[in-house]
């Protein structure tokens, strides 16, 4: 089996953000980045499947920087393609999605691709099903787990209507919510075996890909402040608030 | 003239709310025409009270489509939308939404943007990036455009006086490899964190899984005296302790909620369950360490034992119905 798993770098869940004066982007001065935690249950979802049935994992990002895929192959992928881009976090999701499809069509075909339901960074829920509408795959967003039965893959979802067992055919394209399980960690012996993995560079032009903007971030506000209000010393005073300032009772 | 299309999600027999805030998005916002459409088995039965709503009502029944299978959902929005020419596509950011609204994108070439809270214009969306700690005012530049706007963010659609015409359509029936083996579903009557004016959370404090039937009980007489949708919301360190199920979970890797209330009972304030409910109108906060994180992004605190205040709101609460 033949398993690619798309993955991202974003900031630090636990950084503290702020936000550029003019509001054109984030200050990225001291900012610690790591794998999107989607992605992370979307490689560990993979590796089990590689386990379970044997097959080759590959790993792709769209980057300026090769951290987040050696830590992949320290986990256990085999083989790593990262797309040189310095302003990859600008890139709208309709032109990564495109990057992403080129890059499937030469290196693929595979089995069966994974990725974060959502990257944290910009908030998009829109990989998956960009790339199974432009690579004709079959696709299911939101899983919890996945395993083959036999030659069936069998997947979990958690919805507004309960949880879900279906099953999909492959070649197909699942998204990650949190998994069911936690991600491994890379351990030292990873580390070094994955300085021998291969871990290829590749260019834009040379995937014949130009990118006109699908949109443009005109500027970034941040949330309305919450000031850090008033101590209450009581339920009554509590009561009293519900009703006459909040006016819900 | 605009034309917008939207998607009616359908769950539990009914057109959920959201999907109805997002036709009070094209109404109100986009304008032009709007248009409809309902997909799905036994949707048939809701096309009179779905027509008041909108200009045009596109109905694609099919037993096949016993759930909302993404392919033929998509292609048979994708099929509208071209064969309408429709400009815009709105969809509310549920999970059903979120699933649908890139591949319908994808079929027609436009861009598509999720969880939106905001709109400047038809072409430029507000939604929150970097977990909730900034908000991005997109401007979209393709000529068609899909946008799944998130729930509670926007007023409802109300009914108008004349209905629209209902046109009856063929949906594809191809379930894209697709199939359900099982299907638990969730108590009945149990509201989404998302979907609801007051989330009741709580967290490591609670101490364990039995001290959730007491925030039920406060949903209970919260749901009685306020007449609003009430919600059970957890912190990640009690779903991790298994007292509850992810579902339930807010912040980074669980739901992201604005509610008009939000109380945080034995919830620390850890920077990612902020992420997740820090643009609540009001947080309240009950927990006995005064220095607690959550006391900082709080409009109103309570310091104290839970195992107490809680009790005591239940209590007063239930005066206040009697009265
Ligand atoms: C990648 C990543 C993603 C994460 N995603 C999420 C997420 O989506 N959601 C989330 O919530 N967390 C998330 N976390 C975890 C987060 O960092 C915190 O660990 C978690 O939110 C803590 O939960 P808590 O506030 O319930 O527990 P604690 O931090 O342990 O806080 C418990 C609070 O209860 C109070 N308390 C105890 N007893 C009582 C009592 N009797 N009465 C009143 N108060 C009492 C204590 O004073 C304390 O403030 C994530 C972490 C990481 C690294
Ligand atoms: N620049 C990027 N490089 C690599 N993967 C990305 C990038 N942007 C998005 N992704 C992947 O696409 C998934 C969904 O992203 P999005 O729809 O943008 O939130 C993420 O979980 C990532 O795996």
């Amino acid at each position: 089996m033949r398993i690619l798993t798309i993955i991202k770098r974003v900031p630090d869940t636990a950084a503290n953000i702020r936000i550029l004066e003019d509001g054109s982007g984030i200050d990225k001065t001291n900012l610690n980045y790591v794998t999107n935690p989607y992605d992370e249950y979307a490689l560990e979802t993979a590796l089990r499947l590689k386990e379970a049935k044997g097959g080759q994992l590959e790993v792709l990002a769209v980057s300026d920087n090769q951290d987040i895929l050696r830590n992949a192959l320290a986990v256990g992928a085999d083989k790593a393609y990262m797309v040189e881009y310095a302003d990859y976090d600008k890139l709208d999701p309709y032109n990564l999605s495109r990057i992403y499809a080129e890059v499937i069509k030469q290196k693929g075909p595979y089995d069966l691709i994974l990725t974060g339901k959502v990257t944290i960074d910009d908030n998009s829920y829109a990989i998956g099903g960009y790339l199974a509408a432009f690579l004709g795959l079959n696709y299911v967003s939101h899983i919890v787990s996945a395993a083959l039965e036999g030659d069936e893959l069998v997947v979990e979802k958690e919805t507004d209507r309960g949880s879900e067992t279906l099953s999909i055919s492959m070649p197909a394209i699942l998204t990650h919510e949190r998994g069911k399980y936690e991600p491994r960690l890379p351990n030292l012996r990873g580390i070094m075996q994955a300085k021998r993995k291969p871990l290829d560079v590749l260019k834009l032009e040379d995937l014949g890909i130009t990118v006109t903007p699908a949109y443009e971030i005109v500027k970034l506000t941040p949330p309305p402040k919450k000031e850090g209000g008033r101590i209450l010393e009581s339920v009554d005073e509590l009561v009293e608030v519900l009703k006459n300032e909040i006016k819900v009772i | 003239m605009a034309k917008t299309l939207v998607f009616l999600e359908v769950l539990d027999g009914e057109v959920r709310s959201a999907s109805l805030e997002a036709v009070g998005v094209a109404r109100n916002i986009i304008g032009g025409e709007v248009y409809g459409i309902l997909i799905g088995s036994g949707v048939s039965s809701l096309k009179d009270d779905a027509a008041r709503y909108v200009d045009k009502l596109f109905v694609a029944e099919s037993d096949a489509l016993d759930y909302p299978y993404p392919l033929p959902f998509a292609r048979t929005i994708a099929g509208v939308i071209e064969k309408e020419g429709v400009d815009y596509f709105l969809i509310s950011s549920t999970v059903v939404g979120r699933e649908i609204a890139p591949l319908v994108a994808g079929l027609v070439d436009a861009i598509s943007v999720e969880e939106v809270t905001g709109m400047e214009d038809a072409e430029v969306v507000i939604k929150p990036v970097v977990s909730n700690k900034a908000f991005a005012h997109i401007k979209l530049l393709k000529e068609k455009k899909v946008v799944a706007v998130k729930p509670k963010a926007f007023a409802p659609a109300q009914a108008g006086d004349s209905s629209g015409e209902i046109v009856e359509i063929t949906p594809d029936t191809d379930r894209g490899g697709l199939s359900v083996k099982h299907i638990k579903e969730k108590e009945k009557g149990e509201i989404d964190v998302t979907e609801a004016d007051i989330v009741v959370s709580g967290g490591r404090g609670l101490g364990g899984p039995e001290k959730f039937q007491l925030l039920r009980e406060l949903i209970d007489v919260l749901t009685q005296v306020t007449g609003l949708k009430v919600a059970l919301g957890a912190s990640r360190a009690a779903v991790d302790a298994g007292w509850i199920d992810h579902s339930h979970q807010v912040g980074q890797t669980g739901k992201t909620v604005s509610p008009q209330i939000y109380f945080a009972i034995g919830i620390s304030g850890a920077i990612q369950h902020l992420a997740g409910m820090r643009t609540s109108k009001y947080i309240i906060a009950i927990n006995k360490d005064p220095e607690a994180p959550i006391f900082k992004v709080a409009d109103y605190g309570i310091v104290g034992d839970l195992n107490q205040v809680v009790p005591e709101l239940i209590e007063k609460l239930k005066q206040i119905k009697k009265s």
